[in-house]
């Protein structure tokens, strides 16, 4: 698959399970790969080019080990980002389905 | 191997022109991510494993700017802000002292030439490409004032689609390279057989070399040997044909080559009712053109140029988006170029209407 376009789909996957739940970097990680096959290389990047672009915030929170952990939060820039993509993802999904449909 | 991970983070983006905050806070993130590998008892080749390479992760990072680079870069554009005057002074200096004012003027060619060579040297690729539509200006202007030989040199601009093909090769296949050059190679074979043999009847057959390769990409191999050996026996019966009679109708020895197609599928005309009429209409009559010019008034050094209406007229038929005239251009521009020089012997400036495809690219590029 082109890594540009899979690259757009984590970005899709990155907005909605931390819309679901905040979570820490590495909880992204195992959340992502423990469902999809995911190039663990492009996470992190695109968590903070996610959080530059205002699309979540962080805070951080005590640990038992070592330093307090960053959590990422979504925002309303970036619900707004999530349902803009949902609404792009679905309508290709809706238009591949139909084209395979055919077979 | 955690502490290694770290340090070979920390050392990569060291090389990168970023702030010390953010160098900060990308570190940190990672050594948060493995303390919570630890924590849920992770091996590290596991957490390795997870959150992935110092090398890979830095490039997707996506920072731009080598420290390194940035001063290059610094020097780099100040060398393109000082070519405007060193150009002025070297054709200043090249007109008072040698009265080299034409083709001195040339030396201005260095400021694109400098901007391109400084801006591509970072990014390693289409250097020669970039490069060709200057150096082919240059070597046309010099060699076209000094021998008077505008006619064939303009072949030379050939040079830019070819640098392109050749500084793209890593994308395609060896067949389908040389398919690509084929029709360029076609065409300077051509048009130096025409200038050297003085109109060689024969030297229309280099273009067969296109068909010869484009046969190449047959997946079917009955198919293709099929077509290769029809046009093969079709070329070969030609030239018997016009050697022995000296008859213009062997050329309707290709119509072999032409049933081989339609038998295997590769001459497939499949349009419906006023279509089918246009596109047979289309194919007779410039072919029908392109034989009778050529014959009657021995024109086949240019009556080749009535091809062209096939994919003009397809193209002004079925391409109903814009931009409109932006895939017409190369055939108007060859045209001229060959009709100005063949007509008018204006070789050393009918090469200008080459220029109206890029013109027109960026006059209709939105």
């Amino acid at each position: 698959m082109n890594s540009q376009f899979k690259r757009g789909i984590i970005e899709l996957c990155v907005l909605k399970i931390i819309s679901e739940k905040e979570q820490s970097s590495f909880e992204v990680i195992e959340s992502l790969g423990t469902k999809i096959d995911v190039n663990e290389n492009t996470i992190y990047p695109i968590l903070r080019r996610l959080t530059k672009n205002n699309y979540f915030e962080t805070y951080t929170k005590s640990s038992p080990i070592g330093a307090p952990r960053k959590y990422y939060k979504i925002t309303s820039l970036g619900l707004k980002k999530l349902k803009e993509f949902e609404k792009e993802w679905k309508h290709f999904l809706n238009n591949v389905l139909t084209i395979l449909g055919g077979d | 191997m955690l502490n290694e991970f770290i340090t070979k983070l920390a050392c990569l983006l060291n090389q990168y022109e970023i702030s010390d905050q953010e160098k900060e806070d990308i570190i940190n993130d990672y050594k948060q991510m493995i303390e919570d590998g630890i924590e849920r008892k992770l091996p590290q080749k596991t957490i390795i494993e997870m959150i992935g390479s110092p090398e890979k992760i830095v490039k997707e990072l996506g920072f731009h700017h080598k420290k390194s680079e940035s001063k290059r870069k610094a020097n780099g554009e100040k060398l393109i802000a000082l070519s405007p005057f060193i150009s002025f002074i070297i054709f200043l200096i090249l007109g008072f002292t040698k009265e080299l004012w034409h083709p001195g003027w040339m030396v201005f060619l260095l400021i694109p030439i400098t901007a391109i060579i400084v801006e591509l040297s970072k990014k390693g690729n289409y250097m020669l490409t970039a490069l060709s539509p200057f150096l082919s200006i240059a070597f046309f202007i010099i060699f076209g004032s000094l021998y008077e030989l505008w006619h064939p040199t303009w072949l030379i601009f050939l040079l830019i689609p070819i640098m392109g093909i050749i500084e793209s090769k890593s994308e395609m296949d060896n067949k389908t390279f040389f398919t690509a050059l084929s029709p360029f190679i076609s065409l300077i074979s051509f048009i130096l057989l025409q200038y050297f043999t003085g109109d060689f009847k024969y030297s229309w057959l280099v273009f067969l070399l296109i068909i010869f390769l484009g046969l190449l990409h047959e997946d079917n191999r009955n198919n293709k040997a099929i077509l290769f050996t029809s046009l093969l026996l079709s070329t070969i019966l030609y030239l018997l044909i016009m050697i022995i009679f000296g008859n213009w109708l062997a050329l309707l020895s290709f119509s072999i080559f032409v049933i081989a197609g339609i038998y295997t599928g590769n001459i497939n005309i499949d349009f419906d009712g006023e279509s089918k009429v246009f596109a047979l209409m289309t194919i007779i009559l410039s072919f029908a053109s392109f034989i009778g010019v050529g014959y009657y008034f021995d024109l086949w050094a240019v009556s080749w140029l009535f091809l062209f209406i096939i994919p003009v007229s397809f193209i002004l038929k079925y391409n109903k988006t814009k931009p409109t005239f932006t895939p017409l251009s190369p055939f108007i521009s060859v045209a001229l170029l060959v009709i100005l020089g063949y007509f008018f012997n204006l070789w050393y400036i009918s090469w200008i209407a080459l220029l109206l495809i890029p013109i027109t690219a960026i006059i209709e590029d939105k």
